[in-house]
């Protein structure tokens, strides 16, 4: 057992090097406004963001209070219907030929260019923007959830078939629970999408929201205002990423996730 | 012999002609070379670029037009000739005055609306003859940008309750929320997207209009521009491109017709569009390009009460944050004479 001070020193340890490259990027850029004297329309100073960010810090809560609705509701929902479509393509070999290509079809069709047509099927409400998050965020869900559910070895399941387990008891109690760290993984990867589809919905047509503080701060040159959105925008699609990770972690106690940065280091 | 002279003469044609040609090098060499940049897709008001090209005004001002660029919003001309990407552009004057609040150093040459071609539209039968109209109706917005500012002061102007408009968010184009009849009213250009509109609607007297500028809306509508940077170090450039966008605008007031077609020559793409943009060009010249004031003082002038108006509107909406100290930077009346 690690004492706590050593776990702190730790803890600190791996904090240090994403701390000071943040540090330095932010150094780098501050220093390069000033020096260069670059103007305020082309590339606002951090200082001058921050600043902004700080002294009217309820509006961006109140926007983001709204992108936060259209984003939960849109990635449930796109979720579900992810996982319902992978069931639904592993279970049904008809359904692997005709859907499967349809949908790798759908996730290649431009989403910027429908957005601005959800809005006129769906009306100017909340409906819109949770449609265009449910389509971004089910795919990568759809596409994982497949690769979880079949990657149960053959014999096991043909074992299952001969002592008379049924289909559903087969998917239930074996494929799905052996899946759900892929589908785990395809959420992480839905819900930065989930982001990008509530910003790029209140683009094309809202009166709030993160994504329309944006755009209507570009409309009117408010660089800082723009920026400040950007920010806030990037700060809410992490805590949606780790909040998808604790919820695995909750999930599945007994998964060792393999953590990406010991993977890759 | 025969064979020799022969070879001579090619000879002699070949230096002729290779001196001719550095003749013409040398002469587009000292051409100056310019870049443009509009607001948005070419339409019958952007005609004066390619007209002057066309019929060599700008080769007369010694001016080459190297290339002239579609936009995509008033607010990236004005940056982008701001940062001098661009050598003139033409955008939303207002968009120019706070565009000029944030620092971007660009200044207006030519007004070409000196009216404002804004205008509420709605499909016959809504009832709509005034602002005040819009009351108790569905209003289609798009909180950003020029219309939005046209929208407010334009309600603002005339005591309107906004309290009692339904105010639904529409992306562009507008058009298809009111021809599908999912909003009541837009707003619109009488001099773009109106005449299109009006051809889907159902032709003429398919729609009801109300022109902001006859209700007290007194902001100005687009002009050409360019870079405080061109203005100070190559004023000459500016006065003989100015001067040559001027002769166009004439030739553009007198014969929309023949604007038309070297606009289609110029842009493939609106060949077929080419009855719409006379319409545009026509709104233009009833409602938009000239007013008393440029009657008086030359077509394109810069009014300056009118740049007050403007200036002042954008602030009271908080479009503008921080008054533009000196309102004689917006624009220059200097290079029109």
């Amino acid at each position: 057992m690690p004492s706590g001070s050593a776990r702190c020193l730790r803890a600190l340890q791996a904090a240090a090097p994403p701390t000071l490259l943040v540090v330095g990027i932010v150094t780098l850029w501050e220093g390069a406004c000033r020096v260069f004297e670059i103007r305020e329309f082309v590339l606002p100073a951090p200082s001058l963001i921050a600043w902004h960010f700080a002294r009217s810090f309820p509006l961006y809560l109140g926007h983001t209070w709204v992108t936060v609705q259209e984003i939960v509701i849109g990635f449930l929902a796109g979720s579900a219907i992810g996982l319902i479509m992978a069931v639904g393509i592993v279970q049904w070999r008809a359904l692997q030929r005709s859907l499967y290509p349809l949908l790798v079809l759908f996730q290649t069709v431009p989403k910027a260019a429908i957005a601005p047509l959800l809005i006129l099927w769906f009306g100017y409400g909340i409906l819109p923007k949770v449609v265009l998050v449910a389509i971004l965020a089910f795919f990568p869900v759809t596409v994982d959830g497949i690769l979880g559910l079949r990657s149960i070895e053959a014999p096991l399941i043909d074992l299952l078939r001969s002592v008379s387990a049924s289909r559903w008891q087969i998917l239930w109690k074996v494929q799905m629970p052996h899946a759900l760290p892929h589908i785990f993984a395809g959420l992480r990867v839905g819900s930065t999408f989930a982001v990008i589809g509530a910003i790029l919905a209140e683009w094309v047509g809202a009166n709030a929201g993160l994504g329309y503080l944006i755009m209507s701060s570009a409309a009117e040159l408010k660089m800082d205002r723009m920026f400040a959105g950007i920010f806030a925008a990037s700060v809410l699609g992490v805590v949606l990423f780790y909040a998808v990770d604790l919820l695995e972690r909750w999930f599945l106690p007994w998964h060792q996730k393999v953590d990406l940065q010991t993977a890759i280091g | 012999m025969r064979t020799r002279s022969t070879k001579l003469c090619v000879l002699a044609l070949g230096v002729l002609s290779l001196v001719a040609a550095a003749g013409v090098v040398a002469q587009a060499a000292e051409m100056d070379r310019v870049k443009v940049r509009l607001d948005w897709v070419v339409r019958g008001g952007h005609a004066m670029f390619f007209v002057a090209k066309e019929k060599g005004y700008f080769k007369n001002e010694n001016i080459d037009i190297e290339l002239i660029h579609k936009g995509n919003g008033s607010v990236n001309t004005m940056t982008l000739v701001g940062k001098n990407e661009y050598d003139f552009g033409f955008g939303d004057l207002p968009t120019l005055a706070v565009a000029k609040s944030k620092g971007v150093p660009v200044a207006a040459l030519v007004v070409v609306n000196q009216r404002s071609p804004m205008a509420l539209v709605a499909l016959k039968g809504t009832g709509v003859r005034m602002p005040k109209d819009v009351e108790g109706k569905v209003m289609g917005v798009h909180p950003s940008g020029s219309t939005y500012i046209f929208y407010q002061a334009l309600m603002a102007a005339n005591g309107v309750d906004r309290k009692k408009i339904t105010e639904a968010t529409v992306p562009v184009p507008y058009e298809s929320f009111l021809l599908t009849r999912k909003v009541q009213l837009i707003t619109g250009y009488i001099d773009a997207e109106i005449p299109e509109l009006e051809a889907k609607a159902g032709g003429p007297g398919s729609l009801e209009i109300v022109l902001g500028a006859d209700y007290g809306y007194d902001l100005l509508g687009s002009g050409m521009l360019t870079s405080e940077k061109m203005i100070k170090e190559r004023p000459d450039l500016v006065r003989r491109f100015t001067r040559a966008y001027q002769r166009a605008f004439q030739d553009v007031l007198k014969n929309p017709q023949e604007a038309v077609e070297i606009l289609a020559k110029h842009n493939p793409e609106v060949v077929e569009k080419k009855d719409v943009m006379l319409k545009q060009l026509d709104a233009d010249i009833k409602y938009t390009f000239t007013s008393d004031d440029s009657k008086a003082n030359g077509l394109g002038w810069n009014p300056p009460k009118k740049w007050q108006a403007t200036h002042d509107t954008l602030l009271k909406l908080n479009v503008i944050e921080k008054a533009v100290p000196n309102i004689n930077s917006l624009y220059s009346n200097d290079f029109l004479k």
